[in-house]
């Protein structure tokens, strides 16, 4: 419990965006990060997740791998690409610990990997940690 | 090194001849105790005396050299080894014991051993293919990502016995939804294998290779090494390649028109002379010379690459295996690694410009693209296919997410096959999957020359694939428009896995459900 509570710093609160388009598994993350404190933001495909991460760049991002229109990937190669988005601390969550997709993620430069199904306390401590860690402002 | 136990062989082979040991005696020279003593083991003999046994049996000389013997005391310590549980187990005596005294029980303990190596191999190749396969592909990421919004809601549950009505009720809700498709899922695979999708009789040696290939990400760093300690060079030219099989080999080209190569003109190894066709394409020639230093001095590293693969199950798979790897080498010696990959890189993987540069075929450079997976150096993850004008793919070499069927033929709008209806003309499109996902498809159809009049000239198309993130690496996706905005073929993976229910390219239903 300690570990969920303690994300956020309690001065200021943290912008979280998920992009996740199964609306169930958003709909948990979306509970399980505001409990922990921060202000969370839903996209449902890759280019309304680059669309709301350009408006207001958020703190962290938990990029689903699997999305329709831009894939995570693309959405993590542009949000790299841009000098805006560079540091922007994303966890990826994938359906399988496939090798090449790691590969693949981390070539393109993501901070975080995580498989699900995904216990709870492991999203939220990694989104914790790199919002300490990981974040520029 | 205890002699070899051939004695139950002498006395099988003089008792199926109706001899007596008495009469065996007589011809031989000697005692009819010395003929029971040699029966049992209990003299080794050798030499001329050796030979004489055999001429008197009817044998071919050598044949009681004991090789045979010598091959099946390997086993049989190989399956003591195998079995080995830290106790005491049956010492090298012993198995010459088993064979001298019960020689049948020996061949049988064999068999038994092998039919369990064999269906070892079948099951881990099995459980390889279900890694693999479309529907179960399709199925699982469902399964995946029911079992994860439940696992998450439940903990919540267990984890905020205090929520408010509402979020509770919402809650209720989605664990009721993922219930719902969770079953739906298991009706769909449980309809499947019903009916008969699921072929359990063992793999044919194609699947056994393919799947070995998979799992390595038809990468081979020892052939690789092997190659590069050749020091053949960059680029090395047929020439090149001919005088070295000569100088290191002693083994010349026999150029023989087509209507005269052997039927089997796969060089294996023996044999002075190297068959090739006369007047075959250069790149053709290049690549079968590089295939026969291959088979030559890569047989060591192919043997140890094949040995250690679970996948491998049947002679047939091992066989054609060993093939591939020689393949494989080939393209390593003829499309050496680095200057290889450096190459693809810069010219961004224009087949043209790189045919040109080292004088290889189109399908010798798109295989050689689907091996650069050299950690630190890695090139664009492909897939690629090979389709006949059946439509049939008749080579596949799959990418974790744009899985293939085994069998028949893939999507019909995928790019490979709208190439068929332009031959030599490169097809380079975007496909969109139902789960949103977007591949760069690029294919052409070729019609290679027919080497007589009325000879039928076959179709073929070859495709590349790669996930739309890494299509700006490739020269072919200039002026296309790869953002989300671009315009996507709607592609399926088969109809059977694909939810497009107003396709109208539709061959079959499809048996999966819409979920989620």
């Amino acid at each position: 419990m300690d570990k969920k509570h303690s994300g956020g710093r309690k001065a200021v609160t943290k912008r979280v965006l998920i992009a996740e388009d199964e609306r169930n598994i958003a709909e948990s993350l979306r509970f399980l990060l505001t409990r922990a404190g921060h202000e969370v933001g839903l996209a449902v495909d890759g280019t309304q997740a680059l669309a709301m991460v350009r408006r207001r760049r958020p703190d962290a991002l938990v990029l689903d791998l699997m999305l329709p229109g831009l894939s995570g990937f693309e959405v993590l190669k542009e949000l790299r690409a841009d000098a805006e988005t560079r540091t922007l601390p994303i966890l990826m969550l994938t359906a399988k610990g496939q090798a090449t997709d790691r590969q693949t993620a981390e070539d393109l430069g993501v901070d975080a990997f995580v498989t699900k199904p995904f216990a709870n306390d492991e999203v939220i401590a990694t989104v914790a940690r790199l919002l300490d860690g990981g974040g520029r402002e | 090194m205890p002699s070899l136990p051939i004695g139950h062989r002498v006395r099988a082979r003089r008792k199926g001849l109706g001899i007596t040991q008495t009469a065996l005696a007589k011809t031989l020279g000697i005692s009819v105790s010395y003929v029971n003593l040699i029966e049992h083991d209990k003299r080794s003999i050798g030499g001329a005396l050796l030979n004489r046994v055999a001429g008197a049996l009817g044998l071919e000389p050598g044949a009681l050299d004991g090789a045979q013997e010598r091959r099946v005391l390997d086993e049989l310590s190989e399956i003591a080894a195998s079995v080995a549980d830290g106790t005491d187990g049956p010492g090298p005596e012993s198995a010459r014991d088993l064979l001298a005294r019960h020689e049948p029980w020996a061949r049988v303990l064999l068999s038994l051993h092998r039919a369990g190596m064999r269906d070892q191999g079948t099951i881990s190749a099995l459980s390889n293919r279900f890694n693999q396969d479309p529907l179960l592909d399709a199925s699982v990421s469902d399964m995946l990502a029911s079992a994860t919004a439940i696992h998450s809601v439940a903990d919540i549950f267990a984890d905020a016995p205090d929520m408010e009505g509402d979020q509770r009720a919402r809650f209720d809700a989605i664990l009721k939804e993922e219930a719902t498709r969770l079953s739906d899922v298991a009706q769909t695979l449980a309809r499947a294998f019903e009916g008969g999708q699921a072929d359990v009789s063992g793999l044919s040696a194609p699947e056994e290779v393919d799947d070995f290939l998979y799992r390595r990400s038809n990468h081979f760093p020892a052939l690789e090494a092997v190659a590069e300690g050749l020091e053949l060079g960059d680029m090395p030219d047929a020439a090149a390649l001919a005088a070295y099989l000569e100088d290191r080999h002693g083994i010349a080209l026999r150029p023989l028109p087509l209507d005269a190569m052997p039927r089997a003109s796969l060089f294996e190894g023996q044999g002075r002379t190297l068959d090739v066709v006369q007047g075959a394409a250069p790149a053709t020639l290049r690549f079968e010379l590089a295939r026969a230093i291959a088979v030559l001095e890569g047989a060591d590293a192919i043997r140890a690459e094949i040995a250690d693969a679970p996948e491998l199950g049947s002679a047939a798979g091992r066989e054609r295996a060993a093939r591939a790897l020689a393949a494989y080498m080939a393209a390593a010696i003829v499309l050496p690694y680095a200057p290889f990959h450096e190459a693809a890189e810069a010219l961004r993987y224009d087949i043209d410009a790189l045919a040109m540069r080292f004088g290889a075929s189109a399908e010798q450079l798109c295989h050689r693209f689907t091996t650069l997976r050299r950690p630190g150096a890695e090139g664009v993850p492909f897939a690629m296919l090979r389709a006949n004008a059946a439509g049939y793919l008749t080579k596949r070499f799959p990418l974790p997410r744009l899985p293939m069927p085994r069998h028949g033929g893939a999507c019909p709008l995928w790019a490979v096959y709208s190439a068929m209806q332009t031959p030599d003309l490169r097809v380079a499109r975007i496909a969109e999957f139902p789960n949103g996902e977007r591949f760069f498809m690029l294919a052409r159809a070729t019609r290679p020359l027919a080497s007589a009049h009325g000879q039928t000239r076959p179709t073929y198309a070859l495709m590349l694939a790669c996930e739309i993130v890494h299509a700006d690496r490739l020269v072919y996706s200039d002026g296309l428009d790869l953002g989300g905005a671009g315009r996507a073929d709607p592609v399926g993976p088969t109809c059977l896995l694909c939810p497009r229910t107003a396709c109208t390219h539709r061959q079959e239903a499809s048996i999966r459900t819409k979920a989620g």
